[in-house]
């Protein structure tokens, strides 16, 4: 095989790495043997499938949708593949949707429309990344002052034994509270991740779905 | 004035090229680009998704020292072929009827708008 297709290929298989392993090998070798049999030379290759990088960037985006849903008013997407049950089952949505926008932008079109909506979608993860670590600071903080408090508690026992029980007890309250809110706190997070992954399938489906020849003509009319 | 192919008949012709014989990859998407204005990034996910849903198979057979995957039709690949072929039917009679102002053949129900 040609060094530089070897290359294109190598490229192309590390850009593959979030894909689960039978899914990544799958993948591989199927471009793999397209190469071989087509007899495509380089020039061919990013001529039709673009930079390696991009080319794994949207069978990650892909994979990460789900597409094995047939609605038929589906169109073809430029590429990749994947079980929407299974992405988001096994995934965490943030990483799933994480996955689309890298493919989005690494698609050959990125329609205004779809620019605009990555946008504001990266506002509203920004601001909630904020809230994410303002609330996380609270809990760390939370976990020194109970903590803070036992050893303190623990401290003055020989002096005063009521304020030591105040202080022990008190802590390990604060800390039985943290306990409490941690998985609420997850489950927000989640939550939060699970919407942004539905933002950001629709924003895919808007952009990703989309076939290239109708890419191309969009782009005429648009000049 | 490019049509899209949906994909459940992207699905349908690769079925249906398979149920004639098992193919490999390239094959299967020279004989699709023999016909529809498809590229080869296209099919990929097609593949996949046909894989998935477990109407197609695939095993490996030795060429030139490497391997080449061929795909096979399941019996589920042959039920869906079948669904598709007739929804395809219908849905052909249909846009037939609404767009084609010359009817070729054929009497049948007369096309009343036509001049």
């Amino acid at each position: 095989m040609n060094p530089e297709i070897k290359e294109y290929l190598a490229t192309f298989d590390r850009y593959l790495a979030p894909l689960p392993d039978g899914e990544r090998e799958m993948t591989y070798r199927y471009y793999e043997e397209l190469f071989l049999d087509s007899g495509m030379s380089i020039d061919q290759i990013y001529q039709e499938f673009g930079q390696p990088k991009n080319l794994a960037r949207q069978v990650n985006a892909n994979y990460a949708m789900g597409w094995t849903e047939m609605d038929a008013d589906d169109t073809v997407a430029t590429d990749g593949t994947l079980p929407h049950r299974q992405a988001t089952k096994q995934g965490n949505p943030w990483n799933a949707a994480w996955l689309i926008l890298l493919g989005v932008f690494a698609s050959p079109i990125l329609i205004p429309v779809a620019l605009i909506l990555v946008f504001i979608f990266a506002l509203v993860i920004l601001g909630l990344i904020f809230g994410i670590f303002s609330a996380a600071g609270l809990m760390i903080g939370a976990i020194f002052l109970s903590v803070a408090a036992i050893v303190a508690g623990v401290g003055v026992m020989t002096q005063s034994l009521m304020m030591s029980l105040m202080l022990i007890g008190g802590g390990v309250a604060l800390l039985g509270g943290i306990v409490l809110i941690v998985p609420i706190v997850v489950w927000i997070v989640y939550g939060i991740g699970w919407l942004g992954y539905r933002i950001a399938r629709w924003v895919g489906n808007l952009t990703l779905k989309r076939r290239p020849e109708l890419a191309k003509e969009d782009r005429q009319n648009e000049q | 004035m490019n049509i899209q192919v949906p994909t459940v008949l992207l699905d349908g012709t690769v079925l249906s090229l398979v149920n004639e014989q098992d193919l490999y990859g390239y094959a299967i998407t020279k004989q699709v680009q023999n016909h529809l204005n498809i590229s080869e990034s296209t099919m990929y996910p097609v593949m996949r998704r046909l894989q998935k849903n477990g109407y197609l198979e695939t095993y490996d057979e030795a060429f030139e020292g490497r391997h080449r995957r061929y795909y096979r039709i399941t019996e589920s690949g042959r039920i869906h072929l079948a669904e598709i072929r007739a929804a395809w039917g219908e849905f052909r009679v249909a846009v037939d009827n609404l767009l084609i102002e010359e009817k070729s053949v054929n009497g049948g129900d007369e096309d009343e708008s036509r001049n």
